[in-house]
């Protein structure tokens, strides 16, 4: 999982997490917020949980410790950062790819094309499915 | 990266050259729409007739609609396969409420608006405030006959011992969802415990309200559907756990059940609720069908809703309201304990 974390529209760092928990910087990260990410995972970080109770008809938002080897672990991390206040956005490059490809197809020239390359580093998730789906629909 | 030079195109062969017009035709409108949706959050309405098929804009509502042709009957089956529904049925109301919810709510009041409990130790988060942010900044429908009430800071944190979790979780929320036989009998009651305090209010609004939010709209607890519209959006959203485009989130993925089709079920409700919650607070970060799913629900009950319009409204409302007030005029949740920014 590849995440981007900003604070006040200011991008602070980039993060790849593995799927066995291995979290590190994809490039040299703001000071501060190296330190407090790194602080925060060697004491341990928590994830919230919806537990749900048939008996009782309650539902309780929970927070509880969760281990680097919980599959669950990168997903927990975002959560976790998001809580902390940082604006966190996960990058989705094999979409990004799927759409440079399809305009591979179009004329150079094409300023739709040109604009929508210039849009796509930082275009959002939905904005990407949509011009996917739209795109592959033809 | 580069593309197919336009001098490539022989102008003597019209079929090409028509081709190659067409082609950047649609990616015009494609662009137009894509525009729209990150700008305005409009999609399929706004579109104007042309040569872009709006076919996939649809795909969720398609695949509703296709169930649809299922007699309600029919859809019931399907659900049953899918979740169990004898085993879910033993347990509780939800089942109840999807296949008899209109005959269960015929009669009941309607609670219009958000009544939240107020807190005398906490002036600055006080009911008037907090009910604007909720009631100003979501679907009137979404609310209104559907949340009781929010109130902050009465409960302790501690997780009652009958859910068998671990020692070190503590209760951020508690989310009562029926109260048989009374008039809040399908409306929610979320309480927010004293660990809630040492939360960012913006993630304790934008996240985990809009999440009970989502809980307060589903297929068993929305006041507003039918009961064939409950049974289409269980399954629609079913669906959606299967794609390999789904939403990824820990609430949806630590669910873990020996019954697998209990556990689906459980997973659909938290899905459910998690993508709404990304609707309201960013809905960028969702995959548009997705997006589809919830906007066609939320458009139903409140058609002028715009969604990143609410979202920068509401955040400003926390942060005029609630953030700037500090801890020691009695604000308990002014940041603190907050990494360094």
């Amino acid at each position: 999982m590849l995440l981007e974390i900003f604070q006040d529209d200011r991008k602070l760092a980039t993060l790849e997490i593995s799927s066995n928990g291995e979290v590190r910087f994809t490039a040299k990260p703001n000071k501060d917020f190296e330190e407090f990410i790194l602080s925060r995972l060697r004491h341990g970080i928590t994830q919230l949980r919806d537990v749900y109770n048939y008996d009782t008809s309650f539902s309780i938002i929970m927070e509880e410790p969760i281990k680097e080897t919980n599959p669950s672990f990168p997903l927990a991390v975002r959560q976790f950062l998001e809580r902390a206040g940082y604006k966190v956005i996960e990058k989705h490059p094999e979409a990004e790819k799927e759409i440079r490809d399809i305009l591979a197809d179009f004329p150079d020239d094409n300023p739709d094309r040109a604009d929508i390359l210039k849009r796509l580093p930082e275009m959002g998730y939905l904005e990407q499915t949509f011009l996917l789906g739209a795109l592959k629909s033809k | 990266m580069r593309g197919i030079e336009s001098a490539g195109i022989n102008p003597d062969n019209p079929a090409k050259k028509e081709f190659f017009e067409r082609r950047n035709r649609i990616l015009s409108q494609v662009n137009n729409m894509a525009r729209r949706l990150v700008i305005f959050g409009v999609l399929g309405a706004a579109i104007a007739p042309g040569e872009v098929d709006p076919g996939f804009i649809f795909q969720s509502q398609t695949e509703v609609s296709q169930k649809k042709k299922l007699s309600f009957e029919e859809k019931k089956k399907k659900a049953e396969e899918l979740f169990g529904w004898d085993s879910l049925e033993a347990k509780g109301t939800e089942v109840r409420n999807v296949k008899d919810f209109e005959k269960i709510m015929k009669g009941k009041t309607i609670i219009d608006g958000l009544v939240t409990s107020s807190s005398s130790e906490f002036e600055e988060l006080n009911s008037d405030k907090f009910t604007e942010i909720v009631n100003k900044t979501f679907p009137k429908g979404w609310v209104n006959n559907e949340v009781a009430a929010i109130s902050p800071g009465y409960v302790t944190e501690a997780v009652p011992p009958e859910y068998g979790l671990g020692k070190d979780s503590k209760a951020l929320a508690f989310c009562i969802s029926q109260w048989r036989g009374t008039d809040w009998e399908g409306r929610r009651l979320i309480l927010l415990t004293t660990a809630a305090e040492q939360q960012d209010i913006h993630y304790l609004v934008e996240e985990l309200i809009t999440h009970e939010l989502g809980h307060a709209n589903d297929w068993s607890s929305d006041m507003e559907m039918s009961n064939e519209e409950r049974l289409d959006l269980l399954l629609a959203v079913s669906d959606r756990l299967d794609a390999a485009s789904r939403y990824d989130s820990s609430y949806v993925e630590s669910i873990k059940n020996r019954n697998k089709r209990l556990e689906r079920y459980f997973k659909a409700r938290e899905y459910w609720a998690e993508i709404c919650s990304a609707y309201f607070n960013d809905p960028d970060v969702l995959d548009v069908e997705d997006y589809i799913l919830v906007d066609s629900v939320v458009k139903k009950s409140d058609p002028n809703f715009n969604c990143r319009k609410s979202s920068q409204e509401r955040s400003q409302m926390i942060e005029k309201n609630i953030v700037r007030t500090p801890r020691n005029r009695g604000n308990k949740y002014a940041p603190r304990n907050l990494p360094r920014r």
